[in-house]
């Protein structure tokens, strides 16, 4: 905000709202999980739950959602259904026959699928370095990690799309 | 030959090297065929996703929640109260079609539609789908009806 004022949360679905809801969708990957995630960020916006920091809006609102995604990821992890595993690479299902892969490998319904796939962590860093834009030193703090290990997150992250994508 | 550059290539796809990092990540890529492979892999990968679309949430979901959030903003839908009202609210939010207005004019909700989300008027239309004492602020996880 130019003036550095806490914006509302009518603020935030007036004039981000489509942002927010893209990041939403792109984190959860569904439509369902992305309203509830837009509708978390929205009351921890109203209920002041969120600290703001200068700087852009969408940097800021990113945060906020990634916060709120992670923690609910959290959450439903403490439930004992499915572990994260410890290799990543185990995640990645079985790749589709190749000629396939290849004639739509860059299709955004199919970035999206491979992207819903990856574990969680690697997700939020690749979405705010790809598809937010934000910068390294941003994503650390979001994530509350070293730049190096988002640099690393970011990384494999990508690594582990390709292979799905076009193996 | 020095190390695999591993994560230094989508720093290197990202500006993140000094210049003398870049020089030596670039040297490193031109005689090494497996680096070569996996940058461009991984730069494929990036530019895709940041070729991604911006998503548009559904028909009415900001007007129907800022309609609804200005007497009293739902906890989140995984934490709604319970009862039949409840039970309502979450359909009503997780149905295909938001908007519940059955006693708006079509003009009339056509405009809200193709109107940006203006303040008044929208939460004038807004409908209060639930009675708002539903949306009494509570932290329980509740079991599904
Ligand atoms: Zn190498």
């Amino acid at each position: 905000m130019a003036d550095g004022r806490v914006p509302t949360w009518e603020e935030v679905a007036r004039e981000h709202g489509r942002f927010l809801y893209t990041v939403a969708f792109r984190l959860t990957g569904n439509e369902d999980d992305a309203q509830d995630l837009v509708q978390e960020v929205l009351l921890r916006v109203r209920r002041g739950l969120v600290t703001y920091q200068p700087g852009s809006m969408e940097g800021w609102l990113s945060r906020i959602t990634t916060n709120a995604f992670l923690d609910e990821v959290r959450r439903r992890r403490r439930r004992p259904v499915v572990a994260l595993p410890a290799d990543p690479d185990q995640v990645v299902p079985p790749s589709p026959s190749a000629d396939v892969a290849l004639a739509a490998s860059a299709l955004p319904e199919n970035v999206q699928a491979a992207l819903a796939d990856l574990p969680d962590e690697y997700r939020a860093a690749v979405v705010l370095c790809d598809v937010v834009g934000l910068s390294y030193e941003e994503i650390a703090t979001a994530l509350s990690v070293p730049t190096g290990t988002v640099r690393s997150r970011i990384h494999r992250g990508r690594a582990l799309l390709r292979k799905v994508l076009s193996p | 030959m020095s190390e695999h550059l591993d994560d230094r290539l989508s720093a290197l796809l990202d500006g993140r090297l000094d210049a003398a990092d870049e020089a030596a990540a670039r040297a490193h890529v031109a005689e090494c065929p497996a680096c070569a492979a996996e940058l461009h892999a991984v730069a494929a990968t990036r530019s895709w996703l940041r070729a991604l679309p911006a998503v548009d949430p559904p028909t009415g979901f900001y007007e129907h929640m800022l309609g609804r959030g200005r007497h009293r903003m739902p906890v989140g839908l995984g934490v709604l109260a319970a009862g039949a009202a409840a039970a309502i609210a979450l359909a009503s939010m997780s149905a295909p079609a938001r908007r519940v207005k059955p006693t708006i004019n079509p003009l009339v909700e056509d405009h809200v539609v193709s109107a940006s989300l203006v303040d008044d008027p929208v939460a004038q239309l807004s409908p209060i789908v639930v009675p708002t004492t539903v949306f009494v602020s509570t932290s329980t996880t509740v079991p599904p009806p």
